[in-house]
């Protein structure tokens, strides 16, 4: 033991010395070092070696303290392209508000039963700049439209749509359409916040997780001041002077970090040590940070008219809690965003109560498409259901829903990038039997997995470009689509 | 004589080895993935690889202990009972109920998060608020001589020697061990900082004290 050391001691160069001796006299004073700034200003980053990690980490080994790539934080936020999924909860008419083709791009001949009558008699128009075809009287689009604004048909002209058909279970709250645990994994990471969803479940959404599930669920949002609660010191410690909440952080991190060292040796701890210290970082510069958080979207005049937000709003409301985690997924605070709508179960022998659903549906997406306008970021938008309705057997489109008709759903996928070329091969990722239900003889008709698969595919083709298939296969630990399927289910790309 | 001792040491090994086995079975390691988030993904595969890794990519050791921490449903109570707070105030638990939404699910390793953290420290917070209330009307076991209920704006603190004192009796209590030199030192500078009233500084201290993760380790 005793050799050892003196070995070491030996083995040190001049300058690991005066290191060690500057770290010694500063933790003195200091404490450990845990911030960049710390570690610089503690000689354990010597500010010339400060872009030579694997210096500077050899560096703060010397100096005494284990484990230093512990302290490699990961970048903070990443630029991938926001990923917003809203679950609509109940099955609503996926597969008669857009309306998928069957195979070889020829219209479906029968949607008698799926309230949209005989081909020759249901009325269709297009939208998005890839010309998605959509029933004329669909109230999802009527939303679309009236949702991103007066200036929004620009944002329509530029963003693309893809349906992907599918049979997927009424009213079942186990799909396993929940990409946001997947999109985590591909790291999509905020500046300062986690993914957020609606619902408090181990997917955010009201459905099991598809391909991976992630590590963590996403963090529970019911009005705002979950997210600026998450963010900063309330209750008896707002007591406290600035001056006392920086220092009660700095001790927390000081002896958190010396703490870690106990638990070297055990599963989980180089993990456990990393983040722990990394989340208390981050804590500290938001607590030094003060109130210049961005997180409230009243922030912004032009987006708080788009959702309808004024000061005197509910921060519980629907339009400000959607809001509020649109703004901080597109602005980069947040990662992946889980919306969730209920209330679509509406087969009640009307088409009214559809419709109106449909609609509100449709301003959602309306209002986040355009947000991504208005701050000009690039996002993923995913509409996906549990089931969709049918109607009596009629030719004549329109009819009332009068039953669950999960054999004709649909998830939707919808891209906008204000900066890049997005070229797309048509508007859907597989097809409808000439009967108006997916065809399960594509790989996704059947497996609501599978088409969760091919959408997080398509996002990740816009996010990775080429390098999306080995992403994919990185994410779902294992190889679900071969050479062939992703060349007919990859369909999006920018450049 | 010296095969017989090896053989004794041998055997004892083997004891401690099997012994270790049957707990590990027994107990588990913590490490086995979640019902909830099982997918189904792997019938469909063409082809894939089985992972003995974690989440972040660290080998797990299978004759290791997994290290974890308090998960969201278990905090308020770990920090109560630690704190010797006999029942968390009204506040406590509607603070706790804002901010469970922040706190992992299931204390996984590589589940902490910036915001976790945060809502640890309000929790704990507030905990803490109950056990200075509490020491103010009973006799106190934590912040001894710190004559809390003198005068709430009494800006005259305890010596070193009784903080030292609170922040081992609350080491001793939740971490389990007692505080390092430089620990205390920590734990005194912070009490000191900027002028504190006394409650001020107890709540500084017990609340770096319960939010370190000693305490909030599983």
């Amino acid at each position: 033991m005793g050799k050892l050391q003196k070995k070491n001691e030996v083995e040190k160069t001049a300058e690991q010395q005066t290191n060690e001796s500057i770290y010694k006299a500063f933790r003195e004073v200091h404490g450990t070092p845990v911030t960049r700034r710390e570690m610089l200003a503690s000689g354990v980053i010597p500010f010339a070696a400060s872009f030579a990690m694997p210096s500077w980490m050899q560096m703060f080994a010397n100096a005494g303290v284990a484990k230093a790539q512990d302290l490699v934080c990961s970048k903070a936020g990443s630029s991938l392209p926001a990923f917003i999924q809203i679950k609509v909860n109940g099955g609503f008419a996926a597969g008669m508000n857009f309306v998928a083709n069957a195979a070889g791009g020829q219209m479906v001949q029968d949607f008698s039963k799926y309230g949209g009558g005989s081909d020759a008699n249901l009325p269709l128009v297009t939208e998005f700049a890839n010309k998605a075809q959509f029933y004329a009287q669909s109230q999802f689009l009527a939303g679309v439209r009236t949702g991103v604004g007066a200036m929004g048909l620009q944002t329509l002209s530029k963003a693309v749509f893809f349906g992907v058909p599918c049979r997927i279970g009424d009213d079942s709250q186990v799909q396993k359409i929940g990409l946001i645990g997947a999109v985590t994994k591909a790291n999509l990471a905020g500046q300062i916040l986690p993914a957020m969803a609606i619902e408090a479940t181990p997917t955010g959404l009201q459905a099991t997780a598809a391909i991976n599930p992630g590590s963590e669920p996403p963090l529970k949002v019911s009005r705002l001041e979950d997210i600026s609660g998450s963010l900063g010191v309330s209750g008896i410690l707002a007591g406290l002077t600035q001056t006392q909440k920086e220092k009660l952080f700095r001790t927390i991190s000081s002896v958190t970090t010396a703490q870690t060292a106990s638990l070297q040796g055990l599963n989980g701890a180089q993990t456990l040590s990393r983040l722990i210290q990394c989340a208390n970082i981050s804590n500290n510069g938001l607590i030094a940070g003060g109130n210049s958080l961005n997180i409230t979207p009243l922030a912004n005049a032009q987006f708080s008219t788009l959702w309808g937000l004024t000061a005197n709003t509910a921060t519980s409301a629907q339009n400000f809690v959607f809001g509020s985690m649109v703004w901080n997924a597109l602005n980069g605070n947040a990662g992946a965003v889980g919306l969730s709508m209920g209330g679509y179960d509406y087969h009640d022998g009307t088409r009214t109560s559809g419709d109106g659903k449909d609609n509100a549906l449709g301003m959602v997406v309306g209002r986040t498409l355009q947000s991504m306008a208005l701050l000009q970021k690039p996002g993923f938008i995913v509409v996906c259901t549990d089931g969709a309705v049918s109607s009596a057997i009629s030719a004549t489109p329109g009819q009332p829903w009068t039953s669950d008709g999960g054999g004709t759903s649909c998830i939707y996928a919808i891209y906008y990038d204000p900066a890049r070329n997005v070229s797309i091969n048509g508007f859907q990722v597989g097809q409808m039997t000439s009967k108006g239900v997916a065809d399960e003889s594509f790989i996704t008709g059947g497996n609501p997995e599978l088409a969760a698969g091919a959408v997080f595919l398509n996002y990740l083709a816009v996010a990775y470009g080429s390098t999306a298939v080995t992403q994919f296969e990185t994410v779902a630990g294992s190889r679900p689509f071969s050479p062939d399927q992703i060349d007919k289910i990859k369909i999006l790309s920018a450049a | 004589m010296k095969f017989y001792k090896l053989s004794k040491k041998i055997k004892i090994l083997a004891a401690i080895a099997v012994t270790g086995t049957v707990v590990l079975i027994t107990v588990g390691n913590g490490c086995s993935k979640r019902n909830a988030f099982d997918t189904g993904f792997s019938s469909t595969a063409i082809g894939g690889n089985a992972s003995s890794s974690t989440d972040q990519g660290e080998v797990i050791d299978p004759s290791v202990k997994m290290v974890s921490v308090a998960y969201a449903k278990q905090m308020l109570d770990q920090v109560t009972s630690c704190a010797g707070v006999k029942k968390a105030s009204d506040n406590t638990v509607r603070v706790y109920q804002q901010k469970s939404g922040a706190i992992s699910l299931y204390g996984d390793a590589g589940s902490v998060t910036a915001p976790m953290m945060m809502a640890t420290t309000n929790i704990v917070a507030e905990v803490c608020n109950d056990l200075i209330q509490q020491e103010k009307t009973m006799t106190p076991h934590i912040f001894v001589n710190w004559n809390l209920s003198a005068s709430a704006a009494s800006k005259t603190l305890p010596p070193n020697a009784d903080i030292s004192d609170a922040v081992s009796r609350l080491a001793l209590s939740c971490w389990q061990k007692a505080p390092s030199n430089e620990e205390v030192n920590n734990m005194i500078d912070l009490a000191l900082t900027d002028a504190p009233t006394r409650e001020q500084s107890a709540l500084m201290v017990c609340t770096a004290v319960l939010s370190s993760l000693k305490t909030l380790l599983n």
